[in-house]
């Protein structure tokens, strides 16, 4: 512990020391590095958002001594939504770290970590989230490759508007680069894998490769159409991480989310306190090391339940339940908060249904929209209903069938969204951000 | 919300012209704005007013953002994808962009309707030989005219889901269909008075339909925005009638790469303000039940129908039935053939707004009615009371003026 809190408090005063704008939030507080004596202390200090690291790009968030150029400097560039966008840093080797530390707690993936291995990544998710234009319908996979031998695929920034001789594209492309990796947003992978049924073609391979999920919660009716695809042995793991940080959590082989706390510190928030386990609390991420963008209690908006025992897989790592965005949760009438998780739990692998979209319209209105298969029978939408309604506590939930599901504008397909939880006053009784 | 009690949204009906509140009657040439459009449109020009798709800055970010989740929401609307709506100036372009961009020849057949819109006519006999399916007795389409014409495999058929001066609504499920088994003509669908009413809403994902149009400012909208719905394969085919900026990929010194549908069809800066204003008036419309909008439609079709049937002066054009009918009436005052008078008296002593003339459909007035109408059409903010009070004052004016 006291070896912890030595990290977070080199990490306050580096940041205090080298980043305008950490200085000046301390300052702001009244507060001075040497105030923070224990971990206990850190609390005084108030998080940082989003925001701020958005207006104060790059002079006051990159340490003095750097700038975009310096050696190993990676940027970054999330879309986000409603304004939410972000450029941000990270030295390529911490992100390594991270993402190191984060995958060892899953056996399969260590097939990734061969030395000398040249990994070739494929990357299928939203457009925007690198400056190639995947997007683009006469790309060519030579335009679309980063320097560290990822292979973005070309996408549509609306999904299902993704036209069949992008996906044969896209489908060509993996058998051809043969990747160790397959780096996908699950909605997104699994409607690749619907169009490759529909086009008659079959996966380019069961085994010897990865896949990992990532950049949107993965739904079970993603898993599940994945695993169908693939088959239940298939190295494939639930990664949690954020544009601006990379990976902050990993999936083990018993389906538990472990959280890295090695290369963070993490606190999980409830009411202002440090949450108990079960309680539906908002992370706050201190970096650790980070001598190009410190982050000191950066308040991420996204929403865990830590688990209260330890995880069977023996991992020491604390295990957590992602729930979903803030921004992101459904309000009820009496006050009480379902989130995207909870939602999730409730469709569950639903055999019968290919994607989904809850959307809270107004307090109190919620409408329930999806995709269809063969599987489908009048029942299970009853049944879906009534337990929808059932955790929602109201009939107003409207729930349909459509062919058309639009993902947000930055290409981000949100299972589950609100426009009661965006408001101002609801964020804050949630979060910081 | 109910229907009963949307009146109040809409500040229009609190106006007085010399003292007298307004009875709006003709919502079929455009619909009244509620609040929350006109706020909508307001909001933008307030808190925004930057141009779309422009630059990486946050205002032209939020408003790129706002007009894209408009297209959006209407898609989900029609049943259609994101990529198959092209917004237009309204339902007219709309058609005209899909009559001049099938590269139809001037002997290819494009079977017609006698009671469709101008709109649905001119620009397909400028490309093509336009065959008119005629009405029956009663003012309906005649469907077995129909069925023949299809035998002459027409390359494009052009129907009109709800007739503005009939207020019919044809079956054009029906009549897609047998299109396509006929000789899989083109279906396109004018639904511009359609659209505005939550029952007659069309899902494209159920009906072979090709193309449909409509204008935002009939569904309570702003006018200068509408939409062209059109299938993908059918939009990637279809050539642009407008060139310019926002539509290309690529321009160098000897050509272009056309962006991808539907942004090829978009050319030049857009209503930005109008559109989200459509978005508002979406957002309006879904909170009205299909059941309360056809059962308000019902109760203003009987009322005109009615009034129009108790009074031997009257001839009412098209069926007398409230079945598949909007609350449409266009009448003819026997022995009356200028309207305008009348049409001035109605505004100026009893503040009852509607239209007299050819409703941009001359063939089948003239054909039908033998000259100039007078039209009243209804919509949600309107009651039965106020078709009632129409006709008592039409009564008091006819006897007045001498008719
Ligand atoms: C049936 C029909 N089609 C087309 C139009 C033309 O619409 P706009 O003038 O908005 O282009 C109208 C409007 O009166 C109409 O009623
Ligand atoms: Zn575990």
């Amino acid at each position: 512990m006291n070896w912890k809190f030595e990290q977070v408090k080199n990490e306050i005063i580096y940041a205090y020391e080298n980043t305008r704008f950490f200085r000046k939030h301390l300052e702001k507080a009244g507060l001075n590095p040497k105030d923070i004596a224990t971990l206990t202390d850190v609390a005084r200090i108030p998080p940082t958002v989003k925001k701020d690291y958005r207006q104060t790009f790059p002079a006051g968030v990159i340490a003095s001594g750097y700038n975009l150029k310096s050696p190993y400097v990676m940027r970054f560039q999330s879309s986000g939504t409603e304004g939410d966008r972000l450029v941000s840093v990270v030295l390529s080797y911490d992100l390594a770290r991270r993402q190191a530390s984060c995958i060892s707690v899953n056996p399969k993936f260590s097939s990734l970590w061969k030395p000398g291995l040249k990994l070739r990544t494929c990357r299928f998710a939203a457009p925007n989230c690198s400056d190639v234009e995947c997007a683009n319908p006469n790309s060519t996979m030579e335009s679309r490759m980063l320097p560290d031998g990822t292979l973005v695929l070309p996408v549509y920034h609306d999904l299902l508007t993704t036209p069949e001789h992008m996906v044969n594209m896209a489908l060509d492309e993996i058998e051809e680069y043969d990747p160790h990796l397959l780096f996908v947003d699950p909605t997104h992978f699994a409607f690749l894998i619907r169009a490759m049924k529909k086009a008659g073609r079959s996966p380019h391979k069961t085994e010897g490769f990865c896949i990992m999920s990532g950049y949107t919660l993965c739904t079970q009716v993603a898993r599940r159409q994945i695993k169908e695809c693939f088959g239940e042995d298939v190295a494939f793991a639930d990664m949690l991480g954020m544009s601006e940080l990379g990976y902050l959590g990993f999936e083990c082989p018993h389906g538990h989310q472990h959280m890295n706390n090695e290369d963070y510190y993490l606190e999980f928030i409830c009411d202002g306190r440090p949450a108990e386990p079960g309680e539906l609390a908002e992370l706050v991420i201190t970096t650790l090391g980070d001598e190009l963008s410190p982050h000191i209690r950066y308040a991420t908006g996204d929403l865990y339940r830590l688990s209260g025992s330890e995880c069977p897989c023996g991992n020491p790592a604390p295990s957590a339940r992602a729930e979903g965005r803030v921004k992101n949760v459904l309000w009820l009438s009496d006050h009480s908060v379902v989130t995207p998780r909870e939602i999730d739990e409730v469709v569950g692998p639903a055999p019968w249904i290919d994607m989904y979209q809850m959307n809270q319209i107004k307090e109190g209105e919620f409408v329930f929209r999806y995709l269809r298969n063969e599987a489908w029978t009048q029942q299970q939408e009853i049944n879906l209903t009534r337990d929808l309604q059932e955790v929602l506590k109201t009939k107003n939930v409207i729930c349909s069938a459509t062919q058309y599901l639009p993902a947000d504008r930055g290409g981000k397909f949100i299972s589950c969204m609100s426009s009661v939880a965006v408001l101002e006053e609801k964020r804050r009784e949630l979060s910081w951000v | 919300m109910g229907i009963a009690e949307c009146r109040a949204d809409f500040p229009v009906l609190a106006r007085k012209i010399d003292g007298q509140s307004i009875t709006y009657l003709d919502s079929a040439a455009t619909s009244l704005k509620p609040h929350s459009v006109i706020d909508a449109i307001s909001e933008y020009y307030s808190q925004n007013g930057v141009n779309i798709h422009r630059g990486k800055y946050y205002l032209s970010e939020e408003a790129s953002d706002a007009y894209e989740r408009v297209r959006y929401s209407i898609a989900q609307y029609l049943g259609a994808y994101g990529n198959e709506i092209v917004f237009t100036k309204g339902t007219t372009e709309a058609l005209n962009l899909v009559a001049q961009g099938l590269n139809l020849k001037s002997e290819d057949v494009v079977v017609g309707f006698l009671d469709s819109h101008h709109a649905q006519l001119l620009p397909w006999r400028r490309v093509s030989d336009v065959k008119l399916v005629s009405l029956n007795s009663d003012g309906g389409i005649n469907l077995e005219h129909y069925f023949e014409l299809l035998k002459l495999k027409p390359k494009a058929v052009v129907l009109t889901h709800c007739s503005n001066v009939t207020g019919n609504i044809a079956p054009i499920k029906q009549m897609a269909i047998a299109a396509k088994e006929a000789c899989d003509a083109i279906v396109i669908v004018d639904a511009a008075q359609s659209i505005p009413h939550p029952h007659l809403s069309i899902d494209v994902s159920k009906i072979p339909v090709d193309f449909l149009a409509f204008s935002g400012h009939k569904m309570l909208g702003p006018t200068g925005v509408g939409c062209l719905y059109g299938k993908s394969e059918m939009l990637d085919q279809l050539r642009p009638l407008m060139l310019g900026g926002g539509m290309v990929d690529w321009v160098d010194i000897e050509g272009s790469q056309e962006r991808k549908i539907p942004h090829k069809f978009e050319a030049g800066t857009p209503p930005i303000a109008a559109t989200l204003g459509l978005g508002a008036a979406l957002s309006y419309l879904n909170q009205i039940s299909e059941q309360d909008s056809r059962e308000h439609t019902k109760e203003l079709a009987a009322a005109i129908i009615r009034g129009a049937m108790d009074r031997d002066y009257l001839q009412i054009l098209g069926p007398k039935t409230t079945e598949n009918r909007c609350a449409i009436g266009s009448l003819r005052i026997k022995g009356c053939d200028d309207l305008s008078d009348i049409a001035r008296a109605l505004s100026d002593s009893y503040g009852i707004m509607c239209r007299t003339g050819h409703m941009c459909a001359q063939p089948v007035v003239d054909n039908q009615m033998g000259g100039e109408i007078l039209r009243i059409s209804s919509y949600i903010y309107n009651t039965k009371e106020e078709i009632e009070r129409f006709y008592l004052s039409l009564d008091e004016l006819v006897s007045f003026l001498g008719i």
